[in-house]
């Protein structure tokens, strides 16, 4: 499963008139995360090079809160002038939608998409604990103990949680999801044996996979092959 | 130990390199990498005094900086901030009752009242002094057993998370100094309060009132702020102009020979603890000052004066919140987890420099990992050579007329509840608190354990429920025999609940009788 992390995301009906002088002051970029997450880093990497690219200052400003509705909210009721960028991920484009009862904004209405910024790809990684070797054991071995596995995840419908529910959905597997806050104590948990696998992306689950004494995390290509939309051409066969 | 002296040469040769740096069309030989440790940890112990900005802001903001420098003067410069803004935290808490920094919460308590008493010079110096002792042996402790710590933190799961929490709890209570059912009344508030928020299993709002801001939870600064700095303003206004003047009564800058006989036992405490109790994922550092400060109060000859100004107080949190915010290193060296929202950020700092964290670090770039263990000690040296002299001019600030101290204070810590998240919303939220808070004052009910509730309720709702999802329900899990760390939390909980419950086991029973008797 692919994670289409970022997507910059204009206010709405961006004057097309200004586009000549624009832009003749700061552009305001709106990160609807706390600092220091992925989308934060991201960001201020773009900020620095857009600054020299547009000879205007463009100025980071986090807005965390409510799983990202807030930052993106404010760009939606920003006046649509092309100066307010707003930093939007899956979760606040198209997760979030369906998941609270009243969003709002609306993704599609309220904003218009400018790039597709980063594509963090989400892996499957496992504790050493499990003596499965590859997706197929650990197929075969989630059916052979159904409600057994637990997979842990950053948060309750994140990425991760429901690319969990997607795999055993597909698989017909039933394993228990376990919700932390973050990636972090999930990860930790799962490094100590307590959870058995989770679905993380590659820029969290990295640094905890590299060692071999850890969880071990495929090489790219059969990491490929673990990630959820090839899964699903791997599980047919099966 | 031979390989360990090897290595920290290796690291202070690294800190002490000369560079030849470009600047403005100069080319320039200089000690780089120590010129950024100072700068780091100069910006640290301002934003450490200024309450409630952060070194999480103060770091995202100075990112993009490092971008153009090498990956190790990057790093030391923002640990430095880290751990600088740990020493300048306690600055506001002691003069004016304003915790600079979270960690900073348990100073106020007996580090203002001994400002009260015109010792604000030697409770700030016993500040630095503590931090910087913790500081150089936890900054050790890091380069000794880092491997092995972080297999101990890795042992830590839901369960025993869970037990120790309910230790924290209990010993919540004895936090207090004066009643002790009003103590229990505002540890439940406090636990109240944590709820607040979306729920970690369910993703459904509680007691949010449909305000998005509240979706998180309440912010710790916010209420921290509230109860203290701003409750302890209303409370100074309501006495006209009569507002305690310190000054007259500033006595010594520097402890007594007697205040250091006291504070070294607690200061090695302190240490101890913050060492152990920073390398736990999750908020080590807050955990550390509370658990030092209360330990005090247990085991101290001096216990009868904790909350009115004993040098205990403050010596112990603050040497145990320095240690904990150095040991909380160990995680993030050694597995690549971050322990808390600033190594978050560093490890973001080392990915944009090519550096992926782990435990590789130390073997493929050891100039780059013992450069960053020796940069500390460089740092925590000038950390005490700066804030000793600094001291007397803190002091001075305390001349300032009230009338126009209080708004300056006012002032800064609406601009630092409002950094965090850029909420105005937050703001008015830190009003309602030092409302309440003053509230509480009138009633006799201190605000230490509300706060200690507030840190600990939803933690431990998390591992509890988290814990017994792991288990299948199994409610057994916390005792059982493969869990000997939680069943020792838990029967060291029972065992001080029995203390309390039954004074007459106490040493100083009569104090707890005075306290019921007050209810």
């Amino acid at each position: 499963m692919k994670r289409a992390l970022l997507l910059l995301a204009l206010a709405a009906a961006a004057s097309v008139a200004a586009a000549q002088s624009w832009p003749s002051k700061p552009v305001r970029l709106i990160v609807p995360y706390a600092p220091g997450g992925p989308v934060d880093i991201s960001a201020r990497l773009l900020a620095a090079k857009l600054q020299d690219a547009l000879g205007q200052a463009v100025v980071p400003e986090n807005r965390p809160g409510a799983g990202g509705n807030i930052g993106v909210d404010l760009a939606a009721k920003s006046p649509p002038d092309g100066y307010t960028l707003v930093m939007s991920a899956i979760a606040t484009l198209a997760i979030n939608p369906s998941l609270y009862p009243s969003l709002p904004y609306d993704p599609l209405k309220d904003l218009r998409h400018v790039t597709l910024l980063v594509q963090v790809p989400n892996v499957l990684i496992v504790t050493n604990e499990l003596p499965a070797k590859n997706v197929k054991e650990l197929i075969a071995l989630a059916k052979q103990r159904p409600g057994k596995l637990d997979f842990g995840s950053g948060s309750t419908g994140s990425t991760g949680h429901l690319a969990g529910e997607m795999f055993k959905s597909m698989t017909g597997t039933f394993m228990v999801h376990i919700p932390y806050k973050g990636s972090a104590p999930a990860l930790a948990d799962m490094m100590a044996g307590r959870v058995h696998l989770m679905f993380d992306n590659l820029a969290s689950a990295l640094p905890a996979s590299r060692p071999k004494r850890c969880a071990r995390s495929r090489r790219p290509p059969s990491c490929a092959r673990a990630s959820c939309p090839s899964c699903r051409r791997w599980t047919k066969p099966a | 130990m031979e390989g360990i002296f090897g290595n920290l040469a290796i690291g202070f040769i690294e800190v002490f390199k000369l560079q030849a740096i470009t600047l403005g069309g100069m080319t320039m030989t200089l000690p780089f990498n120590i010129i950024m440790c100072l700068i780091g940890v100069l910006l640290g112990t301002l934003i450490g005094v200024l309450p409630g900005i952060g070194p999480v802001a103060t770091i995202a903001m100075l990112l993009p900086v490092t971008f153009n420098l090498a990956p190790i003067a990057a790093l030391i410069m923002l640990a430095g901030i880290y751990y600088g803004a740990q020493y300048g935290g306690s600055t506001t808490a002691i003069l004016v009752n304003l915790p600079g920094e979270s960690s900073s919460v348990v100073t106020c308590l007996d580090g203002y009242q001994m400002a009260r008493q015109g010792r604000a010079g030697p409770a700030l110096a016993t500040a630095a002094i503590a931090s910087f002792f913790a500081g150089c042996v936890s900054t050790l402790v890091v380069a000794m057993f880092a491997p092995p710590l972080a297999e101990v933190a890795l042992k830590f799961g839901p369960a025993e998370y869970f037990s120790l929490m309910v230790l924290g709890l209990v010993a919540a209570v004895v936090l207090a100094s004066g009643s002790l059912v009003k103590a229990i009344c505002m540890v439940l508030l406090g636990l109240l309060l944590g709820l607040v928020g979306t729920d970690v299993n369910s993703g459904v709002l509680r007691f949010a009132f449909g305000i998005s801001e509240m979706a998180d939870g309440i912010g710790f600064v916010t209420v921290a702020m509230g109860m203290f700095g701003i409750c302890e303003i209303i409370a100074n206004l309501e006495q006209k102009e009569h507002r305690e003047v310190f000054t007259s009564k500033v006595g010594s800058l520097m402890p007594s020979k007697e205040d250091w006989k006291r504070m070294w036992k607690p200061i090695l405490r302190g240490t101890t603890l913050g060492s152990a109790l920073g390398i736990l994922p999750g908020g080590g550092a807050l955990l550390a000052s509370f658990g030092a400060y209360t330990l005090e109060k247990k085991v101290s000859a001096y216990a009868h004066q904790f909350g009115k100004g004993a040098i205990e107080g403050v010596a112990a949190p603050e040497a145990a919140n320095n240690a904990g915010a150095q040991t909380s290193f160990i995680p993030l060296l050694t597995l690549g987890i971050p322990s808390n929202a600033v190594m978050a950020l560093m490890i973001g700092a080392m990915m944009i420099q090519g550096i992926a964290p782990g435990p590789q670090v130390m073997t493929e770039r050891p100039q780059l990992f013992w450069g960053m263990i020796a940069s500390m000690w460089v740092g925590n040296l000038m950390l005490v050579i700066l804030n000793l002299p600094l001291i007397g001019m803190w002091i001075k600030l305390l001349t300032v007329p009230y009338r126009i101290l209080y708004p300056s204070i006012l002032l800064f810590m609406a601009i630092g509840v409002f950094s965090i998240s850029n909420q105005p919303f937050d703001c008015f939220l830190m009003a309602m608190f030092g409302l309440l808070g003053y509230v509480c004052v009138k009633l006799g009910c201190e605000p230490a354990p509300l706060i200690l509730g507030f840190i600990l309720g939803p933690l431990m709702e998390e591992n509890l429920r988290r814990a017994m999802l792991l288990s299948r329900g199994d409610p057994f899990v916390f005792i059982s025999p493969s869990k000997p760390i939680s069943m020792g939390f838990l029967i060291a909980s029972v065992a001080l609940l029995v203390i309390i419950a039954l004074p007459a086991l106490r040493k100083k029973r009569e104090e707890v009788f005075v306290a019921e008797e007050k209810t």
